[in-house]
């Protein structure tokens, strides 16, 4: 058997690669750029695969697992180690084959649509990959970090390059607001670090991510207020990314702007690095904070949930009607995560992946109708499944699956993070929060029935009804409208395999990332909202600490 | 065969066939898709046929007592397990509780299930083969194929649920379908708009069932009806195990201990285990919310009618037969939660009540003949959930019977709507067909049979079946006047079941609701009546209208109005016999040895056979009073139909124009009105007062003048705009109302939030923006090319400054 954190390593470094040799391969043709990042963007796939079918099945033992783990700078230095760490646990997993999975999608669905300078094109999707299994897998916060900023050069080319008419607006607005934040949260970060050095006693800057999460369990930053602090300047850069609900509006200019396969990795993947940070950092290292701030963090998810789908609602345009049923999804992420239950961080960190698969798989379908018609006008369309069965049939599928309909992924999501929210409002909030987070998680059901409201209606007039179609101004590939093809539908059936696949046996998902998951909500998972801090308390008096509701 | 075997097969068969012809049908199968769906339909009702054989052939008495318990349970598959999930379940009277989430992909089959499974495969049956002929030549005649039997499996996996989660997640799979089959003519907007509002209104229920499903995760740790074993003692605390030890349990129950206990299993149903009180009202009433949806009750009724745009098998089979029976079947399913809280029994008997009668005062007044039978359905269903509502065991099991018996003649009626429809080339309205009886012979026949049990004329089905629920409403009003059952629904003395402790603690019966239940009851005990007189009134009124008069047939029909062909005339006999003979087969009360075999039948459901529901059994009777009664309604409204309608119709226009206040409106109307500024006196004060500088005031008292008889004629327009006609042929303007007040405002709030999107959000974002951007100079001259530079020169320069921070902390 292979090593696994050797192919982790080549897995991560196979894109990146890609992307260095893009120039070459370019030149020998005009579509060897596109069929060379296919073969790239497979073989990552194919390894990634490798490496997570070899992942325990029960998730025990995954912080050591594919684990490379040097010193990276200031090896030499007495007092700094930052270390070139890398692995794969629970939190990142789902989340890595993700990436693999759908930069394969990306580069099919831009097969034609990319016909300015492709080679470049296709080099900074493949370092967009590079950059985002880099955060999945960094476990040392420089690392991390580098990554992390990392993924927007690419990102901001794609949007800035080969977007629509207001691209460059986009690009910069998306680029400095994630920015922008991003710098407080490195604050954050580096606060964190600092507090260690000063309380472990060891004398050395350590920015290894597993050492501070465990020393900040044994030394949890006091006073209160001061760990609340640095929660918010976390939470500034990472709720810009997921986003949170006043932290939005990048998202769907972004969106409506980036073409076809920037929004499919954008909305698959780059907002879950968001979600990814407060459960890798915000959630096990400043326990109290999180708790302190749940009542905060539902209100912000739910408030999200239904602004989202309400203003998806009002949306003329299918494209940005999904990018803001994208801020309602993710508000129902941020629910579970915050409900600090088991039931919730797992299923929140589920409904990340289905988040990722059937927004994917939307954007990319909007992509396929936008590259027939070239426009995404809900108004100008009508009918469309007699035209194109296919293409109606995948469209129908992924929107059951983001309406959360049983026996598809969305619902294994969405029912444990409300089920979740559910439990916390009525089993663990002090006194005079009680009825602000009842309130709030019965809200948040009530976006389901939005979501169903704003996705069935946009079928409803797309595909349904009487044939209405724009005119097509002379199509260049000649494919007219006809429905998907091979390509089209090769892109499209492993997400739909997933989507299913989630759906009917999700225990396979959740039982190799609970472990890990369980893990970063230890410290909070019993606590009581707004009550009195965890670390004032004993473990005895844990079991009065719910809130009996009888 | 095996039980187990029986009711793998009994989902697996549909499904199969589903798959087949979802693959196969289009390039392979073609205009022979019917084949594999009515094979596999027909063989899952041969199973369930065994099952509902075998049941009570192995229900045996427990050594104990005598209570006869059949319950089984078949686990397929894991579905998720989340470890430690609830530190603590409410309802865990032995101290903290750690449960885990595990939800079990199982089937459980009891009395209840077996009838429901039963009934489910052999409509659906009859149903795939009526639609081979009617919907011949389709184009979707696969995908028609592959949704019929997609709903079968989740209707079958529906009723055979072993846990809420998995009701729930089926409860919506037959929406899907719903929803699918609703839109299946998807050109039509109009079909495609029911469908979606259909799925909608349906999520809406499905809110306050996601709601009670986490309210009984809360509240006891487990959503599964039945016990389950704790197979993992690693992870869970020995607590768990000590907390049902810690009942005192009475011997019958050894299987408690190491158990998880289920929600509705027998030990729990058998020591009164249930939440009492807020808890336990809240959560049966959300269940009811989630009830109301899914069974069209009020005021969640409003998409049935709408999905009559389906296509007319599918009306016959989802939105008549099965699907909307899946509200009635959860309620009954839940009786001992019910049980505990009687406040929401007189809730769910009242909206029973007022959806059977709201919905028969539509009926009368509609002309598209399936609309008519849509109604029908949402008051019959109401019936049901009256039934349900009475709380007591005859109540239950009559609205089970009432369901089963409604099955066949409402499937039959619209069987029967469909083979109208497929003659009149597609014309569903009254008006403009007639007197069909000799162009459609068989149809005739059999509608009328439908007729007559829909009407509840004895001896036909319906008639025993809604008289067992009459009966049961008059027995809750008797003996809450006489005090027999204690209304706070406490274990009962002389249940031998409930000799155990009784957990429940006493509910709030001393409010207001509880001491005005006999009178509530006795309400809806007339309500009920006048709901049977209005049906039977409304169910001939279709009949004469279509089979009777003078012979019209719609052009549309061509030349070739003629009688369906026999693979839609076999379904309509066949159910047409079981309309006739269901009810005195099995409800066998009118003989020297009373007994209900129905009732007998499903009495050994663990939800029926234990608990405080035993206590209110008492023995089978024919009411001959109730039944004289309800007899009598349902021919005086028969009569009153045929006199109306049979012949000319004179009387007809006469009631429509007396219930319609026409004559208010020469009230209103402008050739009626005076014009008074033309009367020579009226014109003559005017001039008077404007020469003495007073024209003013004369204008003033006359408009006020005009304004006040407007005010007093107000009644009267209203009156003529909300006649009861008009309310009942315009729905009670139920959709209108929802159009504005939740429709209306949810559009302009969501517009709202849009423009706030734009303008106030995102021009705060851009106002700090700029007022960077003043603030460094740098970037006021920024060209695209040099913004990536700028930015990773800040990255970097972050970094070192990082750095030498380090270094100056470290030296």
């Amino acid at each position: 058997m292979m090593d696994m954190s050797l192919l982790l390593l080549l897995t991560i470094a196979l894109p990146l690669a890609g992307c260095v040799l893009m120039g070459a391969v370019s030149k020998s043709g005009p579509y060897a750029a596109r069929r060379f990042a296919l073969v790239v963007s497979l073989l990552t796939l194919v390894g990634a695969a490798v490496v997570i079918v070899n992942f325990p099945s029960d998730g025990a033992g995954a912080e050591r697992y594919a684990l490379t783990d040097v010193s990276w700078l200031g090896g030499t230095s007495p007092f700094i180690d930052i270390r070139f760490s890398l692995g794969l646990d629970g939190l990142g997993l789902w989340l890595f084959g993700l990436t693999t999975l759908l930069v394969v999608t990306s580069v099919l669905v831009s097969w034609n649509a990319i016909e300015e300078r492709p080679a470049l094109f296709y080099g900074m999707l493949l370092l967009l990959e590079f950059g985002c299994l880099g955060v999945f897998c960094a476990r040392d916060v420089i690392l991390f970090y580098v990554f992390f900023e990392f993924t927007l050069i690419p990102l901001f080319f794609l949007i800035g390059i080969w977007g629509s008419e207001e691209r460059r607006y986009a690009a910069i607005k998306f680029f400095l607001f994630t920015l922008a934040g991003s710098m407080l949260t490195f604050l954050g970060l580096l606060s964190i670090v600092l507090w260690d050095y000063f309380h472990s006693g060891l004398g050395i800057l350590r920015f290894s991510i597993p050492e501070l999460t465990e020393s900040l369990s044994v030394h949890p930053i006091q006073p209160l207020y001061w760990q609340v602090l640095i929660f918010w300047a976390l939470f500034a850069g990472f709720a810009i990314k997921v986003p949170l609900f006043p932290l939005h509006t990048w998202l769907p200019l972004a969106h409506v702007q980036a073409p076809t396969a920037g929004s499919v990795i954008l909305a698959g993947i780059l907002l879950k690095i968001g979600t990814y940070g407060f459960l890798r950092f915000n959630i096990p290292m400043l326990p109290a904070a999180s708790v302190h701030c749940v009542p905060w963090m539902f209100w912000l998810s739910v408030l999200g949930i239904i602004y989202g789908a309400l203003v998806a609602l009002a949306q003329t345009d299918i494209k940005r009607l999904i990018a803001y049923s994208s801020v309602s999804h993710m508000g129902f992420c941020m629910l579970g995560l915050f409900a600090l239950n088991r039931p919730g961080v797992q299923g929140g960190s589920l409904q990340m992946i289905n988040h990722g698969l059937s927004t994917g798989a939307l954007f990319a379908i909007v992509g396929m109708l936008y590259e027939r018609y070239h426009t995404r006008e809900i108004r100008s369309f009508g009918g469309l499944a007699r035209r194109m069965p296919w293409l109606a049939f995948f469209m129908l599928l992924f929107t059951f699956s983001s309406i959360g309909l049983p026996g598809l992924n969305g619902f294994v999501g969405e029912f444990l993070v409300l089920l979740a929210g559910f439990q916390r409002a009525w089993t663990g909030v002090a006194q005079p929060w009680v009825f602000s987070l009842r309130f709030a998680s019965v809200l948040a059901v009530l976006g389901v029935v939005l979501g169903a409201w704003y996705m069935l209606w946009l079928y409803q007039r797309v595909f349904f009804g009487g044939l209405r179609e724009p005119k097509v101004s002379g199509s260049s590939h000649g494919h007219g409208t006809d429905d998907l093809g091979w390509r089209e539908i090769f892109a499209l059936t492993p997400l739909a395999v997933f989507v299913l696949w989630i759906g009917l046996q999700p225990k396979f998902f959740l039982d190799r990332m609970a472990p890990t998951v369980d893990n970063a909500i230890a410290a909070s998972v019993r606590s009581v909202v707004a009550g009195e801090p965890i670390a004032a308390r004993s473990e005895a008096s844990e079991s009065e600490a719910s809130v009996r509701v009888r | 065969m095996d039980v187990s075997v029986l009711l793998l097969l009994i989902p697996a068969l549909p499904l199969a066939a589903s798959i087949i012809c979802a693959t196969l049908g289009p390039r392979v199968l073609g205009r022979y898709c019917h084949i594999p769906v009515i094979l596999c339909l027909v063989a899952a009702f041969v199973c369930s046929f065994l099952l509902f054989l075998e049941v009570p052939r192995t229900a045996v008495p427990t050594e104990s007592d005598r209570t006869v318990v059949y319950e089984r349970v078949v686990p397929v598959w894991q579905w998720a397990v989340i470890r430690d999930a609830l530190p603590q379940a409410l309802r865990s009277d032995g101290g903290p509780v750690s449960r885990d989430l595990s939800i079990e992909i199982s089937l459980r089959a009891d009395a209840m299930t077996a009838m429901m499974l039963t009934m489910v495969t052999f409509i659906s049956s009859l149903i795939a083969i009526y639609s081979s002929g009617y919907m011949h030549g389709d184009r979707g005649y696969w995908r028609f194929f592959a949704y019929l039997s997609l709903f079968v499996f989740s209707m079958t996996m529906l009723v055979s649920a072993s846990n809420f989660l998995l009701l729930y997640v089926f409860w919506e799979a037959v929406g899907v379908c719903s929803y699918l089959l609703i839109g299946f003519w998807y050109e039509k907007p109009e079909a495609a708009a029911a469908g979606k509002k259909a799925f909608l209104v349906n999520r809406i229920g499905d809110f306050g069932f996601a709601l009670g499903l986490f309210l009984l995760w809360t509240t006891y740790g487990t959503l599964n009806f039945h016990d389950t074993p704790v197979n993992t003692p690693g992870s869970v605390p020995v607590a768990s195990v000590g907390a049902d030890e810690a009942q005192p349990s009475d011997g019958d129950a050894p299987s408690a201990t190491g158990t998880v206990r289920g929600v509705l299993s027998p030990t729990r149903i058998k020591n009164h285990d249930f939440a009492g009180g807020r808890v336990g009202l809240a959560i049966c009433l959300l269940l009811m919310i989630g009830a109301c949806g899914k069974s069209a009750q009020f005021p969640l009724h409003v998409w049935l009618p709408d999905a009559m745009e389906g296509p007319t098998p599918v009306s016959a089979l989802i939105h008549a037969a099965t699907m909307v029976t899946a509200g009635v079947y959860m309620i009954a399913r839940c009786t001992p939660l019910l049980m505990v809280s009687p406040e929401s029994q007189i809730v769910v008997a009242c909206i029973g009540g007022g959806t059977a009668l709201l919905a028969a005062l539509i009926a009368i007044t509609q002309y598209d003949l399936k609309r008519v039978l849509a109604y029908s359905t949402v008051s019959q269903l109401g019936y049901m959930f009256l039934g349900l509502g009475a709380g007591t065991f005859l109540g239950i099991t009559s609205g089970m019977f009432h369901l089963f018996t409604h099955a066949f003649f409402k499937a039959l009626l619209f069987l029967g709507a469909g083979s109208v429809m497929h003659a009149m080339g597609n014309v569903i309205d009254m008006r403009r067909f007639g007197g069909l009886r000799l162009r459609l012979p068989v149809t005739h026949a059999t509608f009328l049979i439908g007729c007559c049990a829909l009407a509840g004329l004895p001896p036909f089905a319906g008639f025993w079946s809604k008289d067992a629920v009459v009966a049961s409403i008059e027995e809750k009003v008797h003996s809450l006047e006489h005090g027999e059952i204690s209304a706070g629904g406490e274990g009962p003395a002389h249940a031998d079941a409930g000799a155990g402790r009784s957990a429940v603690p006493s509910t709030g019966s001393a409010n207001g609701l509880m001491a005005n239940a006999a009178a509530i009851y006795g309400i809806l005990f007339y309500v009920a009546m006048v709901t049977a007189f209005l049906t039977a009134l409304y169910t001939f009124r279709a009949y004469f209208l279509t089979f009777h008069g003078p012979e019209r047939i719609p052009e549309e029909a061509g030349h070739h109005a003629h009688e369906s062909p026999a693979a839609m005339c076999w379904p309509l006999i066949i159910l047409s016999i079981g309309a006739a003979v269901a009810g005195f087969a099995l409800d066998l009360t009118y003989t020297r040895q009373p007994i209900q075999l129905f009732a007998e039948f499903l009495s050994t459901t663990p939800s029926l056979a234990l608990g405080s529901v035993v206590g209110t059994r008492v023995p089978y009777a024919f009411h001959t009073g109730i039944a004289g009664i309800s007899a009598a309604v349902a021919v005086a409204g028969t009569l009153l139909a045929t006199y109306l309608y049979l012949g000319d119709s004179r009387e007809v226009q006469w009631l429509k124009s007396t219930f319609d206040l026409e004559n208010f409106s020469r009230w209103y109307e402008s050739r009626q009105r005076t014009n008074w500024g033309a009367k020579p006196w009226v014109a003559a004060i005017h001039r008077g007062a404007s020469r003495i500088g007073l024209g003013w005031l004369a204008t003033l008292i006359g408009q006020s003048l005009l304004l006040a008889g407007f005010a007093l004629a107000s009644p009267l327009l209203l009156g003529n705009f909300f006649s009861p006609y008009k309310l009942s042929f315009h729905k009670f303007f139920l959709d209108e109302l929802y159009g504005y007040i939740v429709v209306v405002p949810l559009r302009l709030a969501a517009a709202a939030c849009y423009a706030a999107d734009r303008w106030i959000v995102d021009g705060l974002v851009n106002a700090c923006g700029k007022a960077a951007l003043a603030f460094g100079s740098l970037m006021r001259s920024l060209q695209m090319g040099l913004v990536q530079f700028y930015a990773l020169a800040m990255f970097l320069g972050v970094l070192v400054l990082i750095a030498t921070k380090l270094m100056m902390l470290a030296g």
